[in-house]
């Protein structure tokens, strides 16, 4: 707690000063009655109370949102002694928006009682925001003296980010060993029915064909394929952002992300996570509704850090990034470093799509929309798609996607090519 | 609170001097004076109103140094207190700007306003019955030492106050 003058004790000294100084050269009785009610005025801030007791509370209405969700936040002012007036201000993260109710109100609270106030506020962009911090100013009543508070409670939120429901996915090209929806060319039980081959001894009779059977004369069985699942790796790319929350490429790159991961978790595959950005960071490929869970909360905080470090896939463990898994970029292809470890990935014979998040169209939403923003973003445009050809050249399936189309949309050109690829 | 309830005050202030002295070089300071708290008081700048003040105090100085008549002691004190009550209103109107203010801040604010006025009245006239008492009593060869030793209770009073001041 900081208690201070404040300016206008300063004001009233000086005009104090004025009066006694001009009372004195002019050698006029008015001037030095004039700074009597100034005097008093001064004076009066030696009979002000002691600092009165209080506690203030905050409530939410919720503490988990989605992007666009909207949170009340109630603040509860218990007075143990009179405050004459206490000024109270809720800091608000500058990536919150109020929508209704004010954070700053001036209320006077008789002893024992209890006021509270509230605001409702949007939540544009994910991540997990303070709303506990409080800066309370109780006002003397001369207005001369200030004590300053800063009060931090516990009231976090996290918003996370909207998942936009996906249908079509790409197949991993590699199945992995566990059972899963996808089918494998591998031969074994299943569903599928895959070859036909002459009985042998231990083949279960249900698996006898029949119609093969009566038209070759000796017996024949269904081989089935197998249905198998894979490991998926959603790979982040934060070394570059561009754009403001909740339209910057890495907010796009995070809902891209967090939607890939339910899909692919919904079909009993194991997805992992890495951010490659300053230093990195991953989450092991798993299973089920928890590690959707992982995943999502390991997204929330997802940010550009500056470094001149290159990070080196090669040394993330096997079993974070398996030799076999889909690996998944998500990027705006604007850092030589992650197209460079693209690369190595593709060279090491990993199953690599990337999903170029577009920068000029994020940068756009933030420009004035003038005519050489325009141009400017059209000659950006031109630049960025021929870095996506020099990618595709190297033989990276690459999708573009803008965010003004659904990221199923934006999908959809890998599915031909990879079944043209009669993999 | 709007900010145009501390406009009575600078007229107050500015139609003091000029009631004391209405000549041309008084009401050009004084009109100044007024003008400077006005573009204080929209501008939301403390600084620009303590500014009018002070020429408006410099106005009144002038008016009561070149005007004929004898002291007025009541248009001082409502000079004063004009001085004081502008710079609460207008500083509580900005502090108070863009806030949720309560009605019941409001009325426990105007409320010790008016008290510390009737306060400040009530002074002013104990002041000025003992002025009037030391006049009779005290004879003239005594009024300077008095008059000392008032100023030094005077500094001495400011000193512990500077000292006394609450601390982070």
């Amino acid at each position: 707690m900081t208690e201070r003058p404040t300016p206008q004790a300063f004001a009233l000294a000086t005009l104090l000063a004025w009066c006694l100084f001009l009372g004195v050269l002019c050698d006029r009785l008015e001037l030095l009655v004039a700074a009597v009610p100034l005097a008093i005025g001064f004076l009066s801030t030696a009979w002000r109370r002691p600092l009165p007791r209080f506690a203030l509370g905050v409530t939410l209405s919720d503490d988990r949102l989605t992007e666009g969700g909207r949170v009340t936040v109630t603040l509860r002012l218990a007075a143990v002694d009179a405050v004459p007036a206490a000024e109270a201000l809720s800091a608000l993260p500058r990536e919150l928006r109020l929508v209704s109710g004010t954070t700053r109100v001036l209320r006077h609270i008789e002893a024992g009682r209890e006021t509270d106030w509230s605001f409702e506020v949007e939540c544009p962009a994910r991540g997990r925001f303070d709303l506990g911090l409080a800066l309370l100013r109780l006002w003397d009543r001369s207005g001369l003296c200030v004590a300053e508070i800063r009060l931090a409670q516990s009231a976090d939120i996290a918003v996370y980010p909207a998942i936009e429901r996906l249908r079509h996915v790409p197949q991993p090209l590699r199945t992995h060993c566990s059972f899963g929806n996808y089918v494998s060319s591998r031969v074994g039980e299943g569903i599928e029915p895959g070859e036909l081959r002459p009985f042998v001894s231990g083949d279960r009779v249900r698996h006898v064909n029949w119609r093969a059977t009566a038209r070759r004369g000796e017996l024949y069985v269904t081989r089935f394929q197998e249905e198998r699942n894979a490991d998926v790796v959603l790979l982040l790319d934060t070394l570059s952002n561009c754009g403001d929350p909740p339209h910057s490429t890495l907010d796009m790159a995070v809902r891209a992300a967090a939607a890939l991961a339910q899909v692919y978790l919904g079909r009993k595959d194991r997805v992992g996570f890495i951010e490659f950005g300053a230093f990195l960071r991953w989450i092991s490929p798993g299973t089920g509704r928890r590690q959707a869970e992982i995943l999502t909360e390991a997204l929330l905080p997802a940010a550009t850090h500056f470094s001149y470090v290159a990070p080196r896939l090669d040394r993330v463990p096997p079993r974070i990034l398996p030799p076999d898994a889909l690996v998944i970029a998500l990027s705006p292809i604007l850092d030589t470093r992650f197209t460079d470890a693209i690369a190595d990935l593709i060279a090491r014979r990993f199953d690599v799509i990337v999903v170029a998040v577009s920068p000029v169209e994020a940068t756009r939403w933030s420009l004035a929309g003038s005519a050489i923003d325009d141009l400017s973003c059209r000659l950006w445009t031109l630049e960025w798609r021929a870095k996506l050809d020099a990618l595709r050249r190297y033989g990276i399936a690459v999708a573009e996607w803008d965010g003004a189309i659904p990221l199923e949309a934006a999908l959809s050109g890998f599915q031909q090519t990879r079944r043209a690829a009669g993999r | 609170m709007s900010r145009y309830w501390a406009i009575p005050p600078v007229i107050v202030m500015a139609g003091v001097p000029i009631w004391t002295d209405p000549s041309d070089v008084v009401v050009a300071i004084v009109g100044t004076a007024s003008m400077v708290c006005v573009i204080g008081l929209l501008s939301r700048r403390l600084a620009l109103v303590t500014a009018g003040a002070v020429i408006g105090t410099i106005g009144y100085a002038v008016a009561a140094a070149v005007s004929a008549r004898g002291a007025d002691i009541v248009a001082a004190a409502v000079f004063g207190l004009a001085l004081l009550v502008l710079l609460d209103l207008s500083e509580f109107e900005r502090r108070t700007h863009g806030a949720a203010v309560a009605a019941a801040a409001v009325r426990d604010q105007i409320s010790y306003w008016f008290a510390r006025v009737g306060v400040i009245v009530a002074t002013v006239a104990a002041l000025l019955l003992l002025a009037a008492a030391i006049a009779v009593i005290v004879p003239n060869s005594a009024r300077a030492v008095l008059a000392g030793a008032g100023a030094a209770i005077a500094f001495a009073g400011a000193l512990s106050a500077g000292i006394g001041w609450p601390k982070s």
